[in-house]
């Protein structure tokens, strides 16, 4: 597509409760037909952006901003599409977060903690910074034509 | 999200998961899900074919039923995935831990193998 067809940045300001998911992978699902994104690039967009959300939605429980607001922002950064998620929540950099061994046995297999692997796979790029307060994440997504 | 059983044959249960395995959807299937897998000994090849995207929270739906199985003294065994979804089991190194295959068929012959 040319840059001209590209909108400007799109947001979007949901609850932290899970329930909220299917909302925001309907707008992530709607802004990428409109981008004219490939398939994959759209997948890819939709799953990074659930597993960002659940994290903050499911570590952010139990602390005073657990049901404050997340915000979200669709964009463009050069050939990049970037995908912003602000949160008030305790800080929290899912680049310093453990991640979880793979196990050799069913038996030994963590059942959690895949959210951030998936993340990082699926992402092109990961930033974070704690500023006012706020967590914010941005994931950048380099769309590839389908082989 | 939909759940559909077939009893095929040598004993060989083939359980279809249909649609997205989100938070949502993996809470709608998972009682069901876990009720057929996970409280009786059985051979069973859950189909994933239509299984359109899969989250960490279906990972772990995934896991703990396999294992539940494998400790009644069965087997779980996963067939079909589409690309992401295949890939999405890799990042959880599902594909090491749990047998997956191509096809439902493969499936089927393997499970039979592994119950003579």
């Amino acid at each position: 597509m040319s840059s001209s067809d590209r909108e400007p940045q799109a947001s979007l300001i949901v609850g932290s409760e899970l329930r909220e998911l299917s909302r925001v992978s309907a707008w992530v699902q709607d802004w990428a037909q409109r981008q004219r994104l490939p398939a994959r690039t759209a997948q890819q967009l939709d799953l990074c952006s659930t597993e960002a959300l659940t994290n903050i939605m499911t570590h952010g429980s139990g602390d005073a901003a657990a049901h404050a607001s997340i915000l979200l922002r669709l964009g463009w950064q050069g050939e990049a599409v970037a995908l912003v998620v602000e949160d008030e929540g305790s800080p929290f950099d899912p680049l310093q977060a453990s991640q979880p061994m793979h196990a050799s046995s069913l038996e030994d297999a963590h059942v959690g903690g895949w959210g951030i692997p998936i993340v990082r796979r699926f992402s092109d790029g990961m930033h974070y910074r704690r500023e006012d307060g706020r967590n914010r994440l941005t994931l950048l997504f380099r769309p590839t034509a389908p082989p | 999200m939909e759940l559909r059983t077939e009893q095929l044959a040598e004993g060989i249960e083939k359980i279809s998961l249909i649609g997205r395995l989100d938070s949502a959807g993996t809470q709608e299937i998972d009682m069901r899900f876990s009720a057929l897998v996970a409280t009786r000994k059985l051979l069973a090849v859950v189909d994933m074919s239509e299984v359109s995207f899969l989250a960490s929270i279906g990972i772990r739906a995934l896991i703990t039923n396999a294992r539940a199985q494998r400790q009644r003294g069965g087997e779980m065994a996963l067939a079909s995935p589409q690309p992401l979804v295949a890939d999405v089991l890799k990042v959880a190194g599902i594909d090491t831990i749990i047998p997956l295959y191509p096809d439902v068929d493969t499936a089927f012959s393997a499970l039979k193998a592994g119950a003579e």
